[in-house]
Parts: C-alpha cells; sequence; structure tokens
C-alpha cells in the first residue's frame, strides 16, 4: 500500500467518515464519497503546500465532495419532483440509521432527526463544531467563510434545531393527550 | 414556543455528545477500492487500441484504393486542420452555427476524429505522465483535482452512456475556431451573457449572439426579452430560465425580480447557492448593486434563510475551467466559484486543482506560466513545452488565460513562446483583446 495513502488514511478516516456520514446519513454513500475524498487526496497531495493543516486540507476535500453530492442530488430532485414521494424517502433513511443512533436515547434521536431540516450549510458547521470539534478558525477555513459567517451560521443553525426540538416536543404532547 | 424545555445550551450539550459512528472500511480496501477504480479506467482507454489499430488498418486500405478517396472527401476535409486559416477570418454566424452543430455527428465524423485522437495519442506529452497513473493504482481517477487538465480524446475517460460519442466542440470540426465571444467578431449584433444550469447541477456560463443589434442595451431588459427563448434542453441542460416572471432595474441600480406566490423556489428542492450564481454569471459584468426576489405587491421575498434578501452579484477575478455535458457531449468553458486575489493565483489554481470532479483544467500542470502586467496589458509566457500539445489544447490554453484576463479587468494580453499561432485562429504577433464572453451561442 501506498505509504502516502497509509499515513493520511490512518490518521484522518475516522474524522472524514464522520463527517461525511453526519452529512449525508447514509453509510453507503458515505463510503462511496469517502472513497472520492482520497482519490483526490491522492491525486492533489504533490501540489498540498501546507498553507493549512493536513486536516483542515482534508476536510475541505471531503466538504467540496459532499458539497458535489448535493448539488447533483439537489438537481437531480429538481427534475423528478413532480413524480417523487417524499415520504417514501424518508422512510428508506430512517431505514438506514446507523445503529450507533439507533442505541441513542428518543431526544438524541430526534435531535439527529431535527439535522436533515437544517440547511447544508448549517449542518457542516454543526457537525464540524460540535461533532468533530474543530475550532471556529479551522471551519471558518475549511468552509472558505470568515470567522464571522461561520459564528452566524453556527448560531442559526443551534436556533433552527431548538425551534424543531420544541416543535417536536408540542406535536408529541398533543398526540399524547390525544391517545389519552 | 414558550415553556419547551428546548434551550440553545442544552441542544449543543446534546450535539457534543453525538456518538462517534466507526468507518468499517479498513485502508486496505479502500486502497484496493481505489485501484480498482483505476484500473476500470485503464481498462476504458486501452480499449481505445484495438480501435484506433483497426481504423488505422482500414485507412491504410482507403490510401491503398484510390478510388476510395473520391467518394470520401469529407472524412479527409474533416480530419486534418486545413480549414483553419479560413475559420480565422469567418463571420460570427459561420462560427456559430458549426458551435450549434449537433454533437454526435455521422459514423463517418466520428471515425475521423478517432483517427486525430489516435495520432495525438502518440505525440502528447501527456502519455507518458499517464502511463505512470496507470501503473501507479493509487493515484485515483484522472478526472479529479489537480491531474484533470484535458487529454486528447483518444486518453480522455468517456462515460458510460457516451463511450461512442465523439466530442464535438467547434475546435473538432475546427481547432482553430474560438469559442468564446470577441466584440470584433459580433458583426454588429448584440449579445446576452446568461448562465446555463446541468443536469448535475453545474452552472455553465453563455454568451448569446443575438440575431440583430437590439435597441435594449441594458443586461436586464435583454434578459427579459429573451431568457424565455434559450431552448435549455435542446442544448443539453436543464429548464432553469427565467428566474422570475419580470425584472426591472430599482432606483439604487439593483434589480428586483417578481416571482408568484407559488414560485418552485420555496420547496425543498431550490438550491440556494446554484440561484447565486447563475445570477452572478448573469448580470455580474454589469453595475448592479444585487439582485432582490419581490412578490407582485413589490415586497421583498427571502427564498432561503440562508440567502441574503439582496443578492451580491460581483463576480470577479475567476478562474476558467473547462466542463463536458454529458448529456451534448460539448466541452464548455466554465468559471471557478472562487474569487483569486492575483490573476497569477488564479492560475496556479487553475493548473494544479479543479473545483469538483467533473472540471478540467485548460492550463496543463506541467507548464510554468510566467506573466508581467503592464497596466491593462498581460503578458503570458507559458514553457515551450506548450508547443507540444495539440493544436486544440493550445487554443483551450489561450482562451481559458483571456477569459480569466477579463474576469480581472485586463483589456488586451500577449502571449509569447507559442509556436504555429496561425492553426489556432489567434495572430499572436500582437496583444489579444480579451472576449466579451465564454461559450458563444447562436440565438436564432
Amino acid at each position: 500500500m501506498d505509504s502516502v495513502f497509509k499515513r493520511l488514511y490512518t490518521d484522518y478516516q475516522q474524522d472524514v467518515f464522520q463527517f461525511l456520514i453526519y452529512l449525508v446519513k447514509n453509510r453507503d454513500i458515505a463510503e462511496d464519497l469517502m472513497q472520492e475524498v482520497f482519490i483526490r487526496v491522492m491525486k492533489s497531495y504533490e501540489g498540498f503546500q501546507g498553507k493549512s493543516s493536513e486536516k483542515t486540507w482534508l476536510f475541505s476535500i471531503a466538504k467540496n465532495v459532499a458539497i458535489d453530492h448535493f448539488r447533483k442530488q439537489s438537481t437531480i430532485k429538481k427534475r423528478i419532483m413532480s413524480s417523487f414521494d417524499w415520504s417514501k424517502k424518508e422512510q428508506a433513511a430512517d431505514s438506514l440509521l446507523p445503529s450507533e443512533i439507533a442505541e441513542l436515547n428518543e431526544s438524541m434521536r430526534e435531535l439527529y432527526a431535527c439535522l436533515d431540516q437544517c440547511t447544508t450549510d448549517q449542518r457542516m458547521v454543526v457537525i464540524m463544531r460540535y461533532i468533530q470539534e474543530l475550532s471556529i478558525a479551522e471551519t471558518a477555513q475549511i468552509l472558505g467563510w470568515t470567522e464571522g459567517k461561520v459564528k452566524t451560521t453556527q448560531h442559526r443553525a443551534i436556533k433552527s434545531l431548538r425551534d424543531k426540538m420544541s416543535k417536536r416536543e408540542g406535536e408529541e404532547g398533543s398526540e399524547r393527550f390525544k391517545v389519552e | 414556543m414558550s415553556g419547551s424545555k428546548w434551550n440553545d445550551k442544552e441542544i449543543e450539550k446534546m450535539l457534543n455528545k453525538m456518538p462517534v459512528i466507526k468507518n468499517r472500511q479498513s485502508g486496505q480496501v479502500m486502497y484496493e477500492k481505489i485501484k480498482g477504480n483505476e484500473r476500470k479506467k485503464d481498462k476504458k482507454r486501452a480499449g481505445w487500441i484495438p480501435v484506433a489499430a483497426s481504423l488505422a488498418a482500414l485507412l491504410l486500405l482507403l490510401l491503398l484504393i484510390p478510388p476510395f478517396f473520391a467518394t470520401n472527401e469529407q472524412f479527409n476535409l474533416s480530419s486534418g486542420n486545413e480549414g483553419a486559416d479560413s475559420a480565422a477570418d469567418g463571420s460570427a454566424e459561420e462560427q456559430t452555427e458549426n458551435f450549434s452543430a449537433n454533437s454526435i455527428e455521422e459514423e463517418q465524423k466520428d471515425f475521423s476524429l478517432d483517427e486525430r485522437a489516435a495520432e495525438e495519442h502518440a505525440s502528447s506529452p501527456d502519455q507518458d505522465r499517464e502511463e505512470e497513473f496507470a501503473d501507479d493504482g493509487a493515484t485515483g481517477s484522472e478526472n479529479t483535482e489537480s491531474d484533470s487538465h484535458v487529454k486528447p480524446e483518444s486518453e480522455e475517460e468517456q462515460s458510460d452512456e457516451n463511450q461512442d460519442a465523439a466530442v464535438q466542440t467547434p475546435a473538432d470540426e475546427d481547432p482553430s475556431q474560438k469559442t468564446s465571444l470577441f466584440t470584433a467578431e459580433a458583426a454588429g449584433h448584440t449579445y446576452l451573457k446568461t448562465a446555463l444550469v446541468t443536469e448535475e447541477g453545474y452552472v455553465i456560463p453563455f454568451t448569446f449572439l443575438l440575431p440583430d443589434k437590439e435597441n435594449e442595451d441594458n443586461a436586464v431588459n435583454l434578459y427579459n426579452r429573451w431568457a424565455n427563448e434559450i431552448d435549455e434542453e435542446g442544448m443539453g441542460f436543464i429548464n432553469y430560465h427565467p428566474v422570475a416572471n419580470h425584472l426591472s432595474v430599482t432606483e439604487q441600480n439593483g434589480i428586483n425580480g417578481v416571482i408568484d406566490q407559488n414560485n418552485e423556489y420555496t420547496q425543498d428542492s431550490f438550491s440556494p447557492d446554484l440561484m447565486e450564481l447563475v445570477l452572478k454569471q448573469t448580470f455580474g459584468s454589469g453595475n448592479y448593486t444585487g439582485f432582490t426576489f419581490v412578490n407582485e405587491e413589490g415586497d421583498k421575498v427571502n427564498l432561503d434563510e440562508e440567502m441574503e434578501l439582496e443578492i451580491s452579484l460581483s463576480n470577479d477575478n475567476k478562474g476558467y475551467y473547462l466542463f463536458r455535458n454529458e448529456r451534448s457531449s460539448q466541452v464548455y468553458f466554465a468559471q471557478s466559484e472562487k474569487s483569486f486575489a492575483t490573476i497569477e493565483d488564479a492560475f496556479t489554481e487553475m493548473q494544479q486543482v479543479t473545483p469538483n470532479e467533473d472540471y478540467l483544467t485548460a492550463l496543463p500542470e506541467e507548464l510554468s506560466i510566467q506573466t508581467v502586467q503592464e497596466n491593462e496589458l498581460l503578458t503570458v509566457t507559458p514553457s515551450e513545452q506548450i508547443n507540444a500539445y495539440s493544436v486544440e489544447e493550445k487554443k483551450r490554453f489561450i482562451e481559458a488565460v483571456l477569459l480569466t484576463a477579463e474576469s480581472f479587468g485586463i483589456q488586451e494580453v500577449m502571449f509569447e513562446n507559442i509556436e504555429d499561432f496561425n492553426e489556432l485562429g489567434f495572430d499572436l504577433e500582437k496583444p489579444l483583446t480579451v472576449p466579451a464572453g465564454p461559450n458563444m451561442y447562436m440565438m436564432k
């Protein structure tokens, strides 16, 4: 095995995978995107000038791969929207819940589900800042944003998640009331 | 919601506790997958060899049986560069008619293209490097990041669906033909700049040459008049235009786009990034302050919470890449999303990195590119290796440099070191004026 590949994969595979799977929420897709990330990494490693850390460089490639994926999905969705049953898509996504998430308590599972309703930018920031524990500076570097934009997006994401969780709580309360 | 147990701190704490989701793919498995991917591509490339050999044999047969020549005139004309000089002086109409020609030509033309590609395969400076890649499976596919500059057609990876479709650009018909619109060649026609969207969500800039000189020189009025006339699907793109029912220029020189209450932009599939790119590439070269969507009452409409109410149209300092539209098999120039601080930075990145897996660099990484800028004249000196590249590759190099220069507000570019430039359709003995826009297309 190529020594550069071996080192990079050993050092960063878990971080990159975690970022991708929380973003796309599907193990098969995350694995495919991982492959694409490491193809790009190996292609461009010689040109890597060390201006950023290896980790942020790898994450920025992973971000580009994920955005390409979403962009393709978005356009495909737009074309077939009229004949697509969105509720089925939700069910398909639920059936692929990673075991690590399935074992969580209900609130945590709900929060994981609410992430889907955030924008891609918000999801990327939440994953990088809270799940990957990257700093604001690192997140800004990976996304090519200002630190201010990271902070604003993070703030909006948390507010959005809070609202969504509250809304679910309200819906569950009224459901329970109806049942009882 | 009042009385809810959820607050920001609680949400943040829970996010911090999200579990690690284990990657189950070992390094060895991933390495094998990447190598397998590379082998598949090698196989595709290898598939050209017997085809090229068969074609070469057939060509030999044609040479040995002179009567065949009389009936294969078209083959002879399209396999060489003989038409280069004449096209350099051609009118805008002639160029655009070729440009909009159907990409999948009759069998005879495919044959001639394959034959030319096979010749280039033997002489391209990329060949050796490409073979090195084939030997080293770890380096992955050719269509990504730094090493993805355009190869001669014989080496280029073809998509599964398009294995037999020749790539038809103006350069395929005539390597001297430019794809950009140069104002001197517009012959008094007005042009409309906009951007079309591919099925995969890529935004490709276009310069539509209108049938006549229009009274409306304002980009917004031109857009109102012509956006709906663009046959996007016919060109291999999705229907995206017009972006609003009607556009108007505000007193502050912003643009308002009127949309219906139940427009498709409020639906789940709307991509604000895509819309911003389209708007920037459509109106970015004007002096408009921004673009705002409004409803029929004139109230501002926020299409997406991540989108500013007034979308900035600033679109300067971009680089240019190549993109092959798989639906039409055409190759177009595509703009970088990123803006660069200097034109040197843009050229360096254009050589080394592509923004996504489907863009190809028009500036070969092997070349060193020296630049000197004096006022609005840029002198570009690529290393002499450039002369080993095909006419088409040199032409793409020149056009990518010119388009990038235009984005940086440079007026003229002087190219040094490029030999045999007559074939390219550019007079490189004097500075070239930058084009008005990329990917010229005749609106009929």
